[in-house]
């Protein structure tokens, strides 16, 4: 875009800075000697993308590599959606400003369900046919990857590749055979097209390990709806896809000048990533089922990226990222060292959550630069039995305790995290949740001598999700969620506690999507069309549009969401092998129903989940556990 | 300690950073730089440093200023090489000057700018000149409401100075204000606003056609921030 038109279209917007793409760190490569070109799609708005470690990865591993670029695009806000609408302008990269078709191959990182429609929009505004099938030979490449991925049926007929697993390794390779297909049409440089047909390179890609095509699968569903089976329509196929990981984290690349946001992102902090994969084995808890094993990255390393990271970004924080980062086993090793290092710049060190205890929160105490505003523990679920349930190895004394240490450290508010319609909840559990509530009210209070801690209750209603041991379950009619969460508000209120809740029609659909075949991407194409977007944001999350959305493709969310699934039956992720065992997943959810819980695995014994034999890895920790 | 003022020029793409945006660009480049910077105290320390009036996002600026705590003087040309290396794309450094012990911040040390607008080309340099006339010394009252809170602002009100002048053999007009800071000064936006009808030109304020080329202080004469008088429109 000529800098003219791009200032034109700049000065109508409300935040411009989310479109400069000038920011620090950022990469602007020799489009005209770099053999393939990635445009990396977050389908959410910038300030949310931007605070997303996986872009982060992504964008510095591309743009590592002498022969590959990547710049980034995000999910326009209404404002240039509306602008480019009314000029007919094509969707842009950030970096060069570039119409997103004139890239090799558009990459959409899939975080949340609820951005699904965002994904419809990005393409149809970069003028490519939505459907895979309807693209020509001259059109670029859409493929995505990323957690929901783990499921990713509802998007199938838009995308042309899933890439499923970890993308260290996978997109590179992806990338490799997109500069093949350009190499064979003899002129460097020039577009994807040419010698290559889009089935031809359909194939290559599908020769590598964790490529799922989805167009070379064909699904059938039997009369009440269900999937009957899936069919590989290729010989060589195999009947389903595994995703990738990367063994060994100290090997794997990652981003030490990860780019700087200009326009304000909803985190701003140097991440440092301990490790990958969380072994804990909350039953609800997708992530900690398919980033299995745990693999820590050692402390020497995590202390050379931490300086990087300070030194190239002038970050005021630095965060210790993972999906549990307090059971990392060497911390003693780590967080002093860390400190150190940070003393000179001023850095704050912060955890994004911590775990229900008291060894936690004197380890966040420690902790330089933290804010002593608010707390955030999350018991999950109100009794001993519901926690058993869900294998949250929390009881009502570490919560208590972590109430106490918190007061003792300074802190003067405190937010815990529950959920609502978990399997086999009843009232009982329901009240449980307003018993420890002014339990730890109580224990804030004597702790604080006599003066009263704030306390906020956030709750959230349970989504299954694919992969997990509650795949099986369904969510609770939303007319029964409403009716809880009205019940459990009235409850916390009258102990003096704040209560907020998360859109229930929201964990519908989200359900719905996470639990998703094929024919769902009708009602995505339906929401779409009917200008739904943005529908995890409250503000532009319109329940009516996709009710009639539903209709209009003749499918019941309910049937989606709410329904029990039978242990026999084919579900619509099954083409997806993440390395777990199903009978690890049936084992699991009956140990669930009867109220036993499962031990980590860190602690040494092997529950036989299936993965680290699945790829031939094994747990890596660096220190043996405590 | 040493204070230290900083002119810089904001212009491409970082003429669309709002005023917070920039805030945080300029504290992460000056704790990249390794500059001896002086920090607040308490939980969340910041470094000291303070600004001259915002300006409007999209609006470049060529002689900006920001003042800065060091824990120790160093040399002018080793600062500016090491604060400047760390610049995104459109912030550029001009100079740096030590202030002497006691000088008053950058805050108290403007209160004027100078603004200068490329004009619309559809309409001749008289047109815009009777336009401006009009402006300028008319007799009519000329308001402007600001859409945010309804305020309204009489539009001569802040303005001290202006000269058109036609650029290029194309016929295109550069037009140069200098405003004085102040509660009852309408906003840029509205001087323009009301400027463009007087010319019969539809168009609106485009924040990319303007640029502010000065901060000063005018009692008198006029002095920029670094200390050096100046002619009115002298760069």
């Amino acid at each position: 875009m000529e800098q003219h038109d791009l200032d034109e279209l700049l000065s109508h917007l409300e935040k411009p800075a989310r479109y400069l793409g000038s920011e620090w760190n950022a990469v602007h490569k020799d489009w005209d000697r770099t053999a393939v070109r990635m445009a990396f799609a977050f389908p959410d708005l910038y300030e949310v993308g931007m605070s997303h470690l996986g872009l982060q990865i992504l964008y510095g591993l591309v743009n590592a590599h002498s022969d590959y670029l990547m710049e980034r695009v995000f999910a326009p806000a209404p404002d240039l959606e509306a602008e480019l609408r009314r000029g007919g302008l094509p969707l842009f990269s950030l970096e060069s400003h570039r119409p997103l078709r004139d890239f090799d191959l558009l990459g959409f990182t899939l975080q949340y369900e609820l951005t699904f429609t965002n994904i419809l929009n990005m393409i149809d505004l970069a003028g490519i046919p939505l459907q895979s099938c309807e693209r020509s030979d001259a059109d670029l490449l859409v493929i995505a990857g990323g957690p929901v991925a783990a499921n990713p049926e509802p998007l199938a007929p838009f995308i042309d590749a899933f890439v499923i697993g970890e993308g260290e390794d996978a997109l590179p390779e992806v990338l490799s055979v997109i500069r093949q297909a350009k190499e064979s049409a003899g002129a460097p440089g020039a577009r994807l097209r040419a010698r290559w047909s889009r089935r031809r390179l359909l194939e290559k890609l599908a020769g590598i390990p964790g490529v799922y095509i989805p167009s070379f699968y064909s699904v059938e569903y039997n009369k009440d709806g269900r999937v009957q089976s899936f069919t590989a329509l290729r010989p060589e196929l195999q009947s389903c896809v595994r995703r990738r990981l990367a063994p060994d984290l100290n090997d794997a690349f990652f981003p030490t000048a990860p780019v700087v946001p200009l326009a304000e992102a909803v985190h701003e902090r140097g991440m440092l990533e301990v490790f990958r994969g969380c072994t804990r084995g909350c039953r609800f808890c997708q992530a900690g089922m398919i980033y299995r094993p745990v693999r820590e990255r050692d402390p020497r390393t995590l202390l050379r990226q931490a300086r990087e990271i300070i030194d190239k970004t002038g970050y005021e924080d630095i965060s210790l990222v993972s999906l549990s980062s307090l059971d990392y086993s060497d911390l003693d090793g780590l967080l002093p060292a860390l400190g150190d290092q940070c003393t000179l710049s001023r850095t704050g060190i912060s955890l994004p959550s911590l775990r229900v205890d008291s060894f936690s929160v004197g380890v966040a105490q420690k902790l330089p630069g933290g804010r002593r505003t608010s707390l955030t523990l999350a018991p999950e679920a109100g009794t001993q039995r519901l926690r058993d349930v869900i294998n949250k190895g929390v009881t009502e004394a570490d919560l208590l305790e972590a109430v106490a240490a918190a007061v003792a450290a300074g802190w003067s508010a405190i937010k815990l995290y529950f959920m609502v319609g978990l399997p086999t909840e009843t009232q009982a559990d329901l009240e449980g949740i307003g018993d420890l509530v002014r339990k730890a009210q109580r224990a804030g209070r004597s702790a604080r001598g006599g003066k009263k801690l704030r306390f906020s209750i956030s709750a959230s209603s349970f989504v299954p999700k694919a992969h997990t041991p509650f795949q099986w379950e369904g969510q609770l009619p939303r007319q029964q969620l409403t009716e809880s969460h009205a019940f459990l508000r009235d409850l916390v209120k009258s102990s003096g506690a704040d209560y907020h809740w998360h859109d229930i029609k929201t964990s519908f659909l989200e359900a719905s999507l996470a639990r998703g075949d094929r024919r769902l991407a009708e009602v995505l194409f339906e929401a779409w069309r009917r200008g739904c977007r943005f529908d995890g944001w409250t503000e532009h999350f319109n329940f009516d549009l996709w009710q009639d959305s539903f209709r209009a493709a003749g499918l019941d969310p309910e049937f989606y969401a709410g329904r029990r699934l039978s242990y026999d039956e084919v579900l619509p992720w099954d083409l997806i092998d993440v390395g777990i065992d199903r009978e690890f997943l049936v084992r699991e959810h009956r140990r669930a129903l009867a109220g036993v819980a499962t031990a980590d695995c860190r602690l040494g014994s092997c529950e036989g989940c299936g993965v680290c034999p699945s790829f031939g890895v094994e747990p890596r920790l660096v220190k043996a556990s405590r | 300690m040493v204070e230290y003022r900083i002119e810089y020029s904001k212009t491409g793409r970082a003429r669309w950073l709002s005023h917070l945006e920039l805030v945080r660009t300029f504290t992460r480049a000056l704790r990249r730089s390794g500059l001896p910077l002086v920090f607040s105290r308490g939980f969340n320390p910041h470094p000291r440093l303070s600004y001259c009036p915002s300006l409007g996002v999209g609006v470049a600026g060529l002689r900006e200023y920001l003042d800065v705590d060091l824990a120790a003087a160093m040399p002018l040309s080793e600062g500016m090489a090491s604060l400047g290396r760390q610049l995104p794309p459109g912030l550029e450094i001009g100079c740096l000057m030590e202030l002497p012990p006691e000088a008053p911040g950058i805050g108290k040390t403007v209160n004027c700018a100078w603004y200068r607008l490329a004009l619309p080309p559809e309409q001749t340099v008289d047109t815009w000149q009777q336009a401006i006339d009009r402006l300028v010394c008319g007799s009519d009252p000329l308001y402007y409401k600001r859409p945010k809170d309804g305020k309204l602002f009489d539009v001569r009100s802040g303005l001290a100075a202006c000269r058109l002048t036609e650029v290029g053999g194309k016929m295109s007009s550069v037009l140069d204000l200098l405003v004085d800071f102040g509660e009852a000064t309408a906003p840029l936006r509205g001087i323009v606003e009301t400027l463009l009808p007087l010319a019969e030109t539809a168009g609106s304020y485009e924040p990319a056609r303007v640029t502010r080329m000065a901060l000063l202080h005018q009692n008198g004469g006029l002095v920029n921030p670094l200390g050096e008088r100046k002619q009115l429109w002298e760069t």
